[in-house]
């Protein structure tokens, strides 16, 4: 595909004549794509746009909806004390578990890169596991169960610090911290991959170089060698981990119910579930969805910038 | 070390057998006058003490030992005795019979009917006292489905629990569409073979008094004095013809030795001719309408086989388990002479061991053997001759000469292990008890609860109990040839009760282990009880002629496989039934498990299909689609089981059913409360199927230990827990509070739902009792009922009915020892009277928006709610799960024709007349919300429950509020404003108001809603009388100030 077929005069052209030419150029590739990029449109892209569309009507699934202009983000930021008990917990969740989970990756996998490849493969295993099987957290609910019986109250109760089981993921103040833990030890998942996939595709030859050049410690090779070398894959492992730890709230609903008691790590996705699924109010969980995505595409750029400082 | 031990368990164990031995002399003799006590026992109701006398009737082993029963291999000739004596069923004795009888022929015989109420009795002269046992010759006379029940008394008293209960099958015969295997079952569309019809015919059956557990496979024997014996029958369920009662003698039955000997003696030979097959799935008739022909797809050479086509071509397999059940064949053969009887079986569900089944030829056993014939476990299908696992059986038969062959399903051998395993679950139960009582569930391992001094005897029955293990292990091993994991299981429990017995110190680290194996052990004893054995065809073959293939070659498999594999590119496997394509079919939707959509669709080509000549497609979707299929237009026009149909009714997706001409009548088969939930504003939009109320299980054997009884109220309840609690036990409770509100009237709504009611006194004192319950009083929050009751911590427990299925199968080691009840109630201090009323959650059939033929599909609801199809898919059920099963119908009527006892059913229809339920309104999802949430901070918080319910009053009053104005409904605040400008004070008077004045119906809703296409509604004469939200806050504000006197009516029009 490499090879011109033709001599053309780039500056003759305008933008889209330019484009319009290297997709002809380039056609089997775009031919390629089509297989994925019908199913990505039809059920990404579209919706997307549909639900923007949606946000700004009365619709509720079954009957004909009404144009209501902006209402549904007025009430959503003016008259919904509900969305800002989730907007709080989501964001506390997201500044605690995103950067957490994405940091956690990231070390576990450095330390990891130093051992011998077969205990690696191992290790690896036993790190990536509890993601790789989807709904292991819910080892959880046997270990905090709620029952005399439960793993933490039996300990409890046996070394006679509570006379009672204490109804964990009832208790307001236990489920968020409880729903955290859980969150990062799920956390080390596709990111973690990559990470560690990153670690091993950096250059033997440049931490000698770097040697050379007068790097002194681990510390420095760190951050003037292995980071830089390993950008994308940070990118990627920080994009996954932080619009992820946005949409969170899996955990919180199989551990604690969806709504938790006293809507205690209540987030946005249960405020949408709710919306969408208990209230049958679709053109509102639309607004709150198209919130969400505008904070995730927020926190996106905001990854992009401070990545780029890395190494700098 | 080990053999020291044993002799030290073994000498024990002398001791204890003496001791043991006078125990049941002992209660032998108790027993004795309390049997006289039990004669009107079961007349009255079952209570707890009914109960547990019942329960105290001696065991057939206590009764052979008192009354010195000879076992067989003991017996001398001169033991075995050849009375028999003979009354018949019409000659009944008067004096002590209070049933209603009447005398009917059926078939040529003159009988006696015995109705399902009140006793009949046969009187007898017994001229030598001895051991006898009862046969009655007896015939269905209706073509119910039920079993025919009935309790036995030899003069006047139950002798011991085995030979209380009887259960006389009826006998249904398979109806085929045509003579050939060919022709013999009706295909449906697609071309896939139906199960036949099966009527019950009125044959005369003889039932000879056995173990209703199949335990014994002798008859029951009886201690008969001489002089007068009184046989009595008491009904407990359906009618039944006696023709004849006979008394008799056990006689000794020929052994295969004997039938070899004659053989030889008369000079049979080898028959010479061919062999004759019959095709298992086509019997003649069978002692269970559930023992319908089944199919295998897995064998390319079952007989017949199809590549996609379902072809009925087995018979049994699980349908087929239960001792007693029986199958029939009839054939002839061609030549005369001796043959042999070969079976292409399967038996891949009890590993290590072999399931039974006894033949009878022409009604009779052929010789001793063949009542335990094996059946080997092997994940293949397998081809052999009948056998007892030492000698293959020889058959005489004559040529042109019609046999029947009757196959049931017995324990065989295993009846003794069963029964073994059985006793030793009941002595650990007992040691376990004894022991927890002291200890408490979580006992402290370093502690010296001086065992071995308190319950000496619980420690030395624990070594007996290991060593009776162990020997069932070697019996089983011996019989079986090998070890499996179904020895494993006694060996590991042996093991651990040895521990436990041999060293006091470990009793308290493996009590909770002890549990375990308990429960593992009763597990293990339904698993080999089930005698799984499921028959392709029987080969009447010549004997010494060789043996059909097993199993179908590699090369066979392949090609089996290999088309199977083409197939599957074009057959349709999803449609069960008519073709999915036929226009103007009823589609139906069901999300329920592919079996259960099976029964369904079949029940449907059988009934509605067949009455109405109606196609129906009937879909299995996943769960949760329902809204998104009216939504786009290609739903159903029947939904079964569709969750919150009034979420969408409310939005206009679901058609009301009011309208159709048969509502009331479809509506009369449920009890009022089931059409509460599904139904708003006067509209009705699903047709209730399934009601769920909460019953209260009792552990009878422990209350009746303790000396408490079966709660009334629920002060009866708390006023039980600190004796529970003492014995470190517990009461499992729902956290629902609507049990006590709607008890006393309450209710969560005001003003047809406009706000909740939780800010009332008593919604408040409900409340807080309830979370007393759990802080006072303590009870566990969170717990895993079915264990607890189980082990016996938590004794009683209020739960929803499916307990009871899980306690079937999961609980069979305290079988008998429970029950279940009303739950408690309150006491009405006026009246005098205790409500029981229960709240019962409904689930339903819809018919959604779009739905093609209205007509038709209210047919279908109407086919589908009524009695007959409720009864079908109940019973087709339990044939599918066994006896977890079964189910609570919301058909009165259906209630009565399924398998469940006569006190189980007196409970479930005392629960079901008083259920109430909550009533939909739109918000009502916030309701529950909030009150778990004030539950939860009252129970983990420590908060004033008062305060927290009260807390969230406006909470939900918004919502609700918000819902309604989504759906132009009169809110609390437009309603206060009527309500000052009116002086009404009830909705009621407003609808009646709204009535008069604009001439319409009381239902009329255009009061309290504003429907688009209404030209006058509330909102119209609220407008016209300048009555708003706004005005009316502020006269509220006005005249709280005192800035106004006028009334608002006044207020307004000033």
């Amino acid at each position: 595909m490499s090879k011109k077929k033709e001599t053309v005069a780039v500056h003759n052209m305008s933008k889209a004549q330019w484009t319009w030419h290297l997709m002809k150029q380039y056609k089997v590739g775009y031919f390629m794509t089509i297989p994925f990029m019908i199913l990505f449109f039809a059920f990404t892209v579209i919706p997307v746009f549909a639900s923007v569309f949606v946000a700004f009507t009365d619709w509720n699934l079954l009957q004909t909806p009404n144009f209501v202009g902006f209402q549904n983000f007025i009430t959503l930021f003016l008259n919904d004390d509900l969305f800002i008990i989730a907007l709080k917990n989501t964001i506390l969740f997201a500044v605690v578990v995103g950067p957490g989970s994405y940091i956690m990756s990231f070390v576990i996998a450095w330390f990891i890169n130093e051992l011998d490849p077969k205990v690696r493969a191992f290790v690896t295993l036993v790190f990536y596991a509890p993601s790789l099987t989807g709904s292991a957290y819910t080892i959880f609910q046997y270990i905090f169960s709620s029952d005399a019986y439960g793993l933490v109250n039996g300990w409890l109760m046996n070394f006679g610090l509570i006379d009672a089981p204490i109804r964990w993921f009832q208790t307001e103040q236990y489920i968020f911290p409880l729903c955290i833990i859980i969150s990062l030890w799920m956390s080390l998942n596709t990111g973690f991959l990559a990470s560690i996939a990153g670690l091993q595709g950096v250059d033997r030859a440049q931490y000698e170089a770097a040697a050379v050049d007068g790097i002194t410690n681990r510390w420095q090779e760190l951050w003037y060698v292995t980071l830089p070398n390993m950008k994308e894959t940070l990118m990627f492992s920080a994009v996954l981990s932080i619009t992820g730890a946005f949409g969170f709230g899996g955990i919180v609903t199989s551990m604690a119910g969806d709504p938790p008691t006293g809507y205690v790590g209540y987030t946005l996705t249960h405020h949408l579930g709710e919306y969408s699924g208990a209230r049958m109010e679709f053109g509102y969980a639309s607004a709150i969805s198209f919130v969400l995505f505008l904070i995730q595409i927020g926190a996106n750029m905001a990854i992009n910038r401070a990545l780029s400082k890395v190494g700098k | 070390m080990k053999e020291k031990t044993k002799k030290l368990i073994a000498l024990i164990m002398a001791a204890v057998m003496l001791i043991g031995s006078g125990l049941t002399v002992g209660a032998a003799k108790a027993g004795d006058t309390e049997n006289d006590d039990l004669k009107d026992i079961i007349d009255s109701n079952e209570t707890l003490q009914t109960m547990t006398e019942s329960m105290s009737l001696i065991t057939y082993e206590a009764y052979k030992s008192k009354y010195g029963y000879i076992e067989d291999k003991d017996k001398t000739d001169a033991d075995w005795g050849d009375f028999e004596t003979t009354v018949d069923g019409v000659d009944y004795d008067a004096e002590n019979t209070n049933a209603e009888v009447e005398v009917k022929e059926i078939n040529g015989v003159e009988a006696l009917v015995t109705p399902a109420e009140g006793s009949v009795a046969w009187k007898f002269d017994i001229p030598e006292t001895g051991w006898y046992t009862v046969t009655f010759e007896y015939s269905a006379v209706d073509e119910s489905k039920a079993d025919i029940e009935r309790l036995f008394r030899l003069n006047g008293i139950i002798p011991y629990s085995e030979a209380r209960y009887m259960s006389m099958q009826r006998t249904w015969v398979y109806e085929y569409a045509g003579d050939t295997r060919e022709d013999a079952f009706v295909p449906d569309v697609i071309g896939n073979e139906l199960a036949p019809e099966m009527h019950t015919e009125l044959t005369w059956e003889t039932y000879t008094m056995k173990d209703f557990y199949g335990h014994y496979t002798k008859p029951l024997e009886f201690y008969v004095n001489e002089g007068e014996a009184i046989v009595s029958l008491q009904g407990v369920r359906e009618s039944v013809a006696i023709a004849s009662v006979k008394i008799h003698s056990v006689a000794k039955e020929r052994t295969y030795k004997d039938v070899l000997d004659e053989y030889e003696e008369k000079g049979y030979k080898p028959a010479e001719g061919e062999a004759y097959m019959i095709e298992a799935e086509l019997p003649e008739s069978s002692s269970s309408v559930m023992i319908y022909p089944i199919y295998d797809l897995s064998s390319a050479i079952t007989s017949p086989q199809h590549t996609t086509l379902i072809k009925r071509n087995t018979i049994g397999g699980d349908k087929w388990v239960s001792p007693g059940k029986w199958i029939r064949y009839e054939f002839k053969c061609e030549a005369t002479g001796l043959y042999d009887i070969v079976t292409r079986y399967r038996q891949d569900a009890v590993n290590g061991m072999y399931t039974s089944r006894s033949i009878k030829i022409n009604g009779e056993y052929p010789f001793e053997e063949a009542k335990n014939l094996r059946f080997d476990y092997n994940a293949d299908w397998q081809v052999a001759p009948l056998t007892d696992g030492y000698d293959t059986f020889q058959f005489y038969f004559e040529k042109g000469e019609t046999y029947v062959i009757e196959l049931e399903v017995t324990l065989g051998n295993m009846a003794e292990i069963i029964r073994r395993v059985d006793q030793i679950i009941d002595n650990l139960n007992d040691d376990y008890m004894a022991i927890l009582k002291l200890t408490g569930n979580d006992p402290d391992v370093n502690r010296d609860y001086g065992l071995s001094r308190i319950m000496p005897d619980v420690i030395v029955n624990l070594g007996g109990q290991a060593l009776a293990l162990e020997s069932a292990v070697d019996y089983i091993s011996e019989m079986n040839g090998i070890k499996s994991d179904n020895t494993a299981t006694l060996e590991q429990a042996a093991v651990l009760v040895e521990r436990m017995a041999t060293d006091e110190a470990e009793i308290a680290a493996n009590l909770g282990s002890l549990k375990e194996w308990i429960s593992s052990l009763g597990t293990w004893m339904t698993n080999v009880s089930s005698q799984f054995v499921e028959l392709d065809y029987i080969m009447i073959q010549p004997t010494g002629s060789e043996l059909p293939q097993a199993n179908a070659s590699g090369w066979q498999a392949f090609i089996y496989e290999m088309q199977k594999f083409f197939a599957s590119f074009y057959a349709d496997y999803n449609s069960i039934g008519t073709e999915s394509t036929e226009a103007g079919a009823l589609s139906v939707w069901t999300s329920s498990g592919r079996d259960q959509a099976q029964i369904i669709k079949n029940l449907i080509n059988e009934g509605f299909a067949k009455e109405t000549g109606a196609a129906v497609e009937l879909k299995l979707t996943a769960g949760g689609v329902l809204l998104q299929s009216i939504l786009a237009g290609v739903g159903p026009d029947v939904s079964i089981d569709s969750q919150s149909p009034m979420e969408m009714a409310i939005r206009g997706a679901i058609v009301p059913l009011n309208k159709f001409d048969t509502f009331d009548e479809v509506m009369s088969r449920f009890s009022d409360s089931a059409k509460v939930p599904i139904t708003l504003y006067g509209e009705t939009y699903a047709v209730p199927t399934g009601q769920v109320p909460y019953f209260m299980f009792c552990r009878n054997d422990i209350l009746s230990q303790l000396g408490l009884s079966v709660p009334e109220t629920w002060d009866d309840l708390m006023s039980m827990v600190p004796v529970l609690q003492f014995n470190n036990m517990e009461i499992g409770m729902a956290q629902d509070f609507s049990l006590f509100l709607y008890q006393q009237g309450g209710s969560y709504w005001r003003d047809e739902g406009m706000a909740n009611n939780f800010d009332s006194t008593l919604a408040l004192d409900c409340f807080e009792y309830m979370c007393n319950m759990f802080t006072q009083y303590s009870l566990p929050v969170n717990f895993d009922g079915t264990n607890r009751f189980k082990t016996g911590e938590m004794p009683v427990l209020i739960s929803g009915l499916d307990l009871y299925n899980t306690l079937q199968v999961f609980a069979p080691e305290i079988s008998g020892l429970w029950g279940f009840y009303e739950i408690p109630g309150t006491l009405n201090e006026e009246t005098g009277e205790v409500d029981h009323s229960c709240i019962s959650f409904i689930s339903g059939v819809v018919m959604p928006r779009g739905c093609a033929n209205e007509e038709l599909a209210w047919d279908f609801l109407d086919w589908y709610s009524d009695k007959d199809y409720q009864v079908d898919y109940a019973n087709e059920m339990v044939a599918l799960l066994g006896p977890s099963g079964k189910q609570a119908l919301s058909n009165i009527e259906a209630m009565d024709e399924l398998t469940w006892t006569e006190s189980e059913y007196k409970t479930l229809q005392k629960v079901f007349s008083d259920t109430f339920a909550i009533e939909y309104f739109p918000g009502d999802y916030f309701v529950t919300r909030y009150v778990g949430f004030a539950f939860n901070s009252a129970t983990t918080q420590g908060a004033d429950p008062s305060d927290e319910l009260l807390s969230y009053v406006s909470d939900i009053n918004k919502e609700i509020t918000r819902k309604r104005k989504e759906f132009d409904l009169m809110i609390d605040d437009e309603w206060s404003a009527i309500k000052d400008y009116t002086g009404f004070t009830t909705t009621t008077e407003w609808r009646e108001f709204w009535a008069s004045e604009r001439g319409t119906d009381v239902n009329d809703n255009t009061a309290i809603r504003d429907i688009e296409d209404a030209e006058y509604t509330f909102r119209n004469w609220m407008e016209e009388h300048n009555v708003t939200v706004d005005n009316h806050q502020k006269w509220v504000r006005e005249s709280n100030n005192g800035t106004t006197t006028l009334s608002y009516k006044e207020w307004t029009e000033q």
